[in-house]
């Protein structure tokens, strides 16, 4: 009898290890990916097969009839102080940025009607829509420029949003 | 055990930093954790009843309230040492909590808190079972596993990564703002050394299922390679809590190695 809880722990233990092996099988990936709400499977491919070597800055303006606010870059904080080594709070932000731009660069077969409505999308113009907190102008846009820091300086524009109405 | 002090002062450092980001207002409802939005993505959780209990639980200041819970959970299980019933009534709360956070926001997210899932269920499973049944090693040994499995894989698909064989890869991650340090792009300039850092990265992750193969000094070299590593990762591109939450189950395999490669 006091065996049991150990044996069926064990078996669920077993079980959830066995699963995080599957992950990596061509033919249980995907089955997996969709299944798992709770993103309890674990990724292990940290930083392969390709390295993150990419850069992403988000830009935004607004407008009206008869104005045009210049291109304005949205800060994630300050630069990495020498301490981030132990205290990094704002590497979750900066990262919850970068997936979201991930998400919508990456995003296979969706239409410009589906994309607006994508929660990456929605959330990042969220995060637009209270930058422009009460700024001349009706209207706004964003835009997500990506640099390659390795190969060049060039900011690169990849995706630009439609035009929404500050709210 | 030392590991589950460790894995609970993770979780306390954690949960202040979550705390800090709440403070700040990241997660209030026109930021990027907007749960308002999030909350409204597509599939069977987000609908019905438990989209009501979602967003009951994930209103402002409930969130804050979980976040705080979390935290006095972390540190009750630092100062229990006798109940292990106790311990593991916690670990299995702050196990639920990580799940209800991995819903609460996806993006955002990273290894730290995948190995922090493993580690509560690994040691919340260790101290339900009776002291006595030599299964109560199921879950230590669950945690080891998954580590394990995670140095490989990520080895296997550097492996076959050219850009990692080639030894530009470590390059490109210190040039970039987010996760590099690109005044330091200098000591990689020279290929020899970029090259010998992506081989020894691969190698290392590679071989470290062998670990429990390996002798007596070179099964510790190998883990203390692991603590460099991991130690490099938080200074050069700020993963304070990646390293602390890989670092907590070390003792973990001491100890395995110990009782299992060269018992006392």
């Amino acid at each position: 009898m006091s065996e049991i809880p150990g044996i069926l722990l064990g078996f669920v233990l077993a079980l959830y290890f066995i699963i995080s092996i599957m992950k990596y099988l061509p033919f249980a990936q995907k089955w997996i990916d969709r299944t798992d709400k709770l993103t309890l499977v674990p990724t292990w491919t940290f930083f392969a097969p390709e390295p993150n070597g990419t850069d992403f800055y988000l830009f935004f303006r607004v407008f009206s009839d008869d104005f045009q606010s210049p291109w304005r870059l949205a800060e994630f904080g300050k630069k990495r102080a020498w301490y981030s080594f132990i205290w990094n709070p704002n590497r979750r932000h900066r990262k919850a940025f970068f997936d979201l731009c991930q998400l919508i660069l990456t995003q296979p077969g969706e239409s410009g009607e589906e994309m607006l409505f994508g929660v990456p999308y929605l959330l990042i113009l969220n995060h637009v829509n209270n930058l422009c907190g009460r700024e001349l102008g009706e209207l706004v846009q964003f835009t997500i420029a990506r640099k390659v820091p390795s190969q060049s300086d060039k900011l690169s524009h990849v995706f630009i949003s439609n035009t929404h109405q500050l709210s | 055990m030392l590991t589950t002090i460790c894995v609970a002062f993770t979780i306390v450092f954690m949960s202040v930093e979550y705390l800090y980001l709440i403070y700040k207002r990241r997660f209030s409802r026109d930021t990027f954790f907007s749960w308002e939005i999030s909350g409204a993505g597509e599939g069977w959780l987000y609908s019905g009843w438990r989209a009501r209990i979602l967003n009951y639980i994930f209103d402002g200041n409930k969130f804050t309230s979980i976040i705080i819970l979390r935290l006095l959970l972390a540190v009750l299980v630092m100062i229990i040492s006798e109940n292990r019933l106790l311990i593991s009534g916690c670990l299995f709360m702050l196990f639920f909590i990580s799940c209800l956070l991995n819903l609460r926001h996806t993006h955002g997210r990273d290894g730290a808190d995948e190995v922090i899932l493993i580690a509560l269920l690994g040691l919340a499973s260790y101290y339900v079972i009776d002291k006595t049944s030599i299964l109560r090693w199921v879950g230590p040994g669950f945690i080891v596993a998954q580590l394990t499995l995670s140095y490989f894989i990520s080895g296997i698909y550097k492996l076959k990564s050219g850009t990692w064989r080639n030894g530009s890869a470590v390059n490109k991650v210190i040039a970039t703002v987010i996760y590099g340090k690109p005044e330091m792009q200098f000591v990689l300039k020279y290929k020899p050394t970029a090259l010998f850092l992506c081989w020894l990265i691969i190698i290392w992750e590679c071989t470290f299922p062998m670990l429990f193969l390996f002798p007596q000094p070179v099964c510790f070299i190998w883990l203390g390679l692991g603590v460099l590593f991991h130690l490099s990762m938080a200074v050069i591109m700020g993963l304070n809590t990646f390293m602390f939450a890989f670092l907590s189950a070390y003792p973990l395999f001491f100890l395995l190695l110990s009782k299992i490669r060269f018992p006392i």
